[in-house]
């Protein structure tokens, strides 16, 4: 199975859950090290997205995390938001690669930048993958129950 | 021996006078020395006028004949919806944007029939965007009756009366606290979670480990994330952190120092003012003269 089915696997358990249907994996040397899923909702926290939360784990367990991270991949459903890409910008994270966009708050291009986060020296490869467009956006549309898939989330539904 | 000990120490203190005495000037304010609240807001909104755009307009004649002529004018375009229809002051009515075809057959032969005369058709500057401001309304609507959203809070931003002595106390006293702590989240002038930065942890910075503190906090008053509270950093967020306040919902956020890598204070862009957010917060640099040599040296951390 691909990494990206994996990161599809895990958006659709968060779809399950009622959470915005986001996951994704982080790749070191072709192995999966870590993965998540959103879950804002289960631990009332805003900042529990499927990158951070993957990170998050990895923070307790891998010890040079900083120096991995430079050489791993992520692969996630959709295209990271502000918060999370200005953190992988930062770490200066190999490779992103995402089959869409977000144009609400994504933060690799289509709101926010590495330049607009005045972040230097930026390596990371950004792989858009347009292959899985299609099975993003309809995650998101089940889940937002709507014909546009961002729509704000203050009128989203909490549970 | 004594005598002349002490003597050598007034010398001493003889030689650097100006750095001793602002020193004991800082100690005497009440929160120490002066602080500057800068609010970072749109810097359109500092503008005195608006953008102009040209229009045609007819001079009524009569005005009995005004509620006829509204009844067969073309609609006018949605973004000019700030404009009034007729401005009362000069008694004119607005025709059409200067782009649109000035002659419309079946429209002049209405007007026509009206008693509107090509000569009473003119070209004039109106205001082509919602004046943001008392001051641009006061401005604009000179050249053509204009509403604008009345923004008391707003208004006081500008003007600098926002906050009042008793506010800029508290805001002083937990700019100070912040300094130690990295990032204090305060409702109704108490602190509800904090956390500082942790340089060893992968993103451990203060601002975003403080919204996950904030997550675990049980909140007897039901609020909802940082509904209603102030944010205070030590240093400007960076994009993570900023974009994290914004999921969190804050309120407001106050910086001591700007940071390298933030992304709050003037320049090419600035998270809280980026329109396609679905939250908005305020921002505000606390200004002062101690941090004056540190400018940019700090990241968000």
């Amino acid at each position: 199975m691909s990494f990206m089915e994996e990161a599809f696997k895990l958006a659709e358990e968060a779809l399950e859950n009622n959470e915005v249907p986001v996951g994704c994996v982080f790749v070191h040397n072709g192995k999966i090290i870590s993965s998540g899923r959103n879950e804002t909702n289960l631990i009332k926290d805003p900042t529990a997205h499927a990158e951070m939360v993957a990170i998050r784990k990895m923070r307790r367990e891998i010890p040079d995390l900083k120096q991995i991270l430079q050489e791993s991949e992520l692969y996630v459903t959709l295209e990271p938001c502000i918060m999370c890409a200005a953190g992988l910008f930062e770490l200066g994270i190999k490779k992103i690669v995402y089959p869409a966009k977000n144009p609400r708050f994504g933060g690799i291009e289509s709101v926010g930048s590495a330049e607009k986060y005045r972040v230097e020296n930026v390596k990371t490869e950004i792989i858009y993958d347009s292959k899985y467009n299609d099975r993003s956006i309809g995650l998101l549309k089940d889940f937002y129950d709507r014909e546009n898939p961002f729509c704000p989330l203050d009128k989203r539904k909490i549970k | 021996m004594k005598r002349s000990g002490d003597e050598k120490l007034e010398n001493l203190d003889d030689q650097e006078p100006e750095a001793k005495k602002s020193k004991e000037n800082e100690k005497s304010g009440k929160f120490g020395p002066e602080m500057r609240i800068i609010p970072i807001i749109d810097k359109n909104l500092f503008q005195e006028t608006v953008m102009l755009t040209k229009c045609y307009v007819i001079a009524i004649q009569n005005r009995k004949i005004t509620g006829e002529l509204l009844r067969i004018l073309p609609e006018i375009p949605s973004e000019l919806h700030h404009l009034r229809r007729v401005d009362n002051k000069s008694s004119r009515i607005l025709l059409h944007p200067e782009e649109k075809a000035k002659d419309d057959p079946a429209l002049w032969s209405k007007l026509k029939n009206l008693g509107v005369q090509k000569e009473h058709v003119e070209l004039i500057d109106i205001p082509a965007v919602r004046p943001l401001t008392r001051l641009q309304f006061d401005w604009a609507k000179e050249k053509w009756a204009t509403s604008y959203p009345r923004n008391p809070e707003l208004e006081a931003t500008i003007n600098g009366t926002l906050f009042s002595d008793q506010e800029k106390d508290q805001i002083r006293k937990w700019s100070d606290r912040v300094e130690q702590k990295g990032c204090i989240i305060v409702q109704n002038d108490t602190a509800i979670a904090s956390s500082s930065s942790q340089p060893d942890v992968v993103l451990g910075h203060s601002a975003i480990e403080t919204v996950q503190e904030l997550a675990k906090m049980e909140r007897e008053d039901g609020s909802y994330l940082a509904t209603d509270c102030d944010v205070f950093v030590d240093k400007e967020p960076c994009g993570m952190c900023a974009m994290a306040l914004v999921h969190a919902r804050a309120k407001r956020v106050f910086f001591n120092k700007p940071a390298k890598n933030g992304v709050l204070k003037e320049g090419p862009w600035q998270l809280h003012l980026e329109p396609s957010l679905n939250h908005h917060y305020a921002v505000f640099h606390l200004d002062k003269t101690e941090n004056k040599n540190f400018e940019e040296k700090f990241v968000c951390c």
